[in-house]
Parts: structure tokens; sequence; C-alpha cells
């Protein structure tokens, strides 16, 4: 099997995923619709390798492959921007049972 | 005077076993209410002052000094407490400077008291210039967010009067709640006055405080307390 081929079905599975948040978590709908469209992107260049130096070409890039790495770059950084949010919004979650607890175990010799 | 109405410090402390009975004993030993807030501590600061006639309120383990204050004025809000220091534990905070705070407030009608350092020439000789110019820095960023008239930012010598009390809640576990408590003073408009103070330096508290480095993670977390409060 080539790589194309697994790459291929590897992002048809992605862009399924993105479409099942897009269906479970309709409260956050910018999630869904950024995986999917990651995953269907790059369908598209693996199917037409060509197409990403015309793409590249008319955003005044030098080559495909520069632009992939950029669109790479971006989506990781996005990412790890989502994936902090969440992080941060956990974290306060456990600092509210946290400070319940220190509240409800407090001790009073005053 | 009814028990809530005195005056009530509020203690962070984290693994501040050296100093921290001392401190606490200060103001124990003058009458004053403390309310201890123990952030996960692990080097036997909590044994330490178990027998002291204190509030004592215990973190599982280690948040951060913002969370802290945000149990002890937890605390305050549900015990309808009228008046609240914050005093740091690591014993750089002079009584006579949160006394004279608590006089200020109660002859104004300030909800808040804030100290600072750069309106007494006398606290700024023991400090470092680097500490200098990040505290510069912090104060310039500050004043340009919000437009307010403030000389000194992170300084953890606040007094807050009951409105201050209930509406301040801070969502930044650590060190961002210094910055975070402008935006709190904007939003309900709190009144707010600055008071001198002078913080003792000694190797011990300058161990502990905060560098250059510490500034881009507190910049972080400011930044994402910000974007979570929308």
């Amino acid at each position: 099997m080539s790589f194309q081929l697994i790459a291929s079905v590897f992002s048809v599975i992605g862009f399924l995923w993105g479409i099942r948040l897009i269906f479970k978590f309709r409260n956050k709908l910018s999630y869904g619709f950024l995986v999917s469209a990651t995953f269907l992107i790059g369908f598209l260049f693996l199917q037409k390798p060509d197409f990403t130096s015309v793409l590249a070409h008319s955003l005044g890039i030098d080559r495909g492959a520069d632009l992939l790495s950029y669109i790479h770059l971006l989506v990781f950084v996005f990412s790890v921007f989502l994936f902090y949010l969440k992080l941060e919004k956990q974290k306060r979650q456990i600092s509210i049972l946290t400070r319940e607890l220190a509240i409800k175990n407090s001790e009073n010799k005053s | 005077m009814l028990k809530n109405e005195k005056l009530h410090f509020i203690v962070p402390f984290y693994n501040e076993s050296e100093v921290l009975k001392k401190t606490i004993q200060r103001l124990v030993s003058n009458d004053f209410v403390v309310i201890a807030v123990d952030d996960g501590s692990v080097d036997g600061s909590v044994e330490s002052i178990l027998e002291l006639p204190i509030v004592t309120l215990r973190h599982a383990f280690n948040l951060g000094q913002g969370a802290a204050l945000n149990t002890g004025l937890e605390y305050c809000r549900r015990n309808n407490i009228q008046y609240a220091v914050t005093f740091d534990g690591d014993g750089q905070h002079r009584l006579e400077d949160a006394l004279a705070m608590f006089e200020e407030l109660k002859s104004s009608s300030v909800d808040i008291v804030l100290g600072s350092r750069f309106l007494k020439n006398e606290s700024m000789r023991s400090l470092p210039a680097g500490r200098k110019l990040l505290l510069r820095l912090a104060t310039l960023f500050t004043r340009v967010q919000f437009g307010l008239k403030i000389s000194d930012t992170h300084n953890g010598l606040r007094l807050l009067g009951r409105r201050a009390i209930e509406r301040i809640d801070f969502q930044s576990n650590r060190m961002a709640h210094a910055s975070e408590i402008y935006w709190f003073i904007k939003k309900y408009n709190l009144k707010y006055k600055e008071h001198p103070v002078i913080i003792d330096y000694h190797e011990y508290s300058l161990k502990k405080g905060q560098s250059f480095l510490s500034a881009p993670g507190i910049l972080i977390e400011y930044f994402f307390t910000r974007i979570l409060r929308k």
C-alpha cells in the first residue's frame, strides 16, 4: 500500500470524526468545523499534490511543501492554544473543589 | 465590636515553615483574627502553627497564591466579615502599615486600600534594581490597560472593605491575580486609595519572590484568565 492510500484513509477517518464532533457538541461547532476542514484539506492535497503548488504560488509562497509546513505550524499552534484553554478550565474546576473542601474542613480556633 | 467587624488577616502560605509562626504570632498577640490559608505545604508549615488560636484553611495540594487568597476571601464572604487584609506569610509586611491602612479605610469612603512601595523612599532602599524595574514595568502595564492611577502593582498588602470582599473573586490561581484585582476595581467601580508601605526585604523573601523569568508566565496566565472570563 502506498503512503498516499494510507494517509487518504486516515484523512477520511479524521474528516468523519470532525463531522461527528459537529453533531455531538453543537455548542462548540468551531471545534468540529476545524477538525473536519483540516482533514478535508489534507485529503484534497493528497489526491491532487500539484494543487498545493498552485495554491502556494497564488499566496506568494515558492513551494507547495512550504505551504503545507506553514499550515501545519498554524494548526499545531492553534491546537496547543485550545488544549491549554481546556486545561485552564479544568484547573478552575479543581480549584473550586479544593476551595470548597478547605472551607468545609476549616479549623476555627480563634 | 462584633467579631466580624474586626480586622481579619488573610495569610496565604506555601512552605514557609522558617518564618510563618513568627509572622502569625505577631498578629495573634495583637488580638487580630488570622485566616491562614495553607496552599499545600509539605515542609511542616501547618504543623508549626497548629496550636495558635487562628482559622486554618488547607488546600489539598498546591494551587498558587491567587487561589489561596481567594479561598481566604471566600471564607470572609460566607462569614460576613467586614474588613480583610491580605498579608504575606513570609514576614515582609509590617503590621503597623496594615493598621494605618485600616484607619485610612475607616476614615475615608473607599472600598479598598492598596499598599504601595513607591510612595515611600525608605521602602525602595533594600529593593534590588532588577526587581524595581520589573515592578515598574508591571505597573506601567496595569496603568495602560485599566487607566487607573496606581504606583505599585504586585504589592501583596491590601485592605478590603466589605464591598471589595464581595466583588473580588480571583480567577487567576497564581501571580496574575495581582493584575486581575485592577480588573475588578475597574469593572465594579470600586473606590480605591494607595497607602505608602514598607516591605522588609530579606534574603529569605527575595529568594522566594518573583524574577524576570516569572513575567512571561504571569502574562500568559493573565491572558487566559481574560479569555475565560468572556
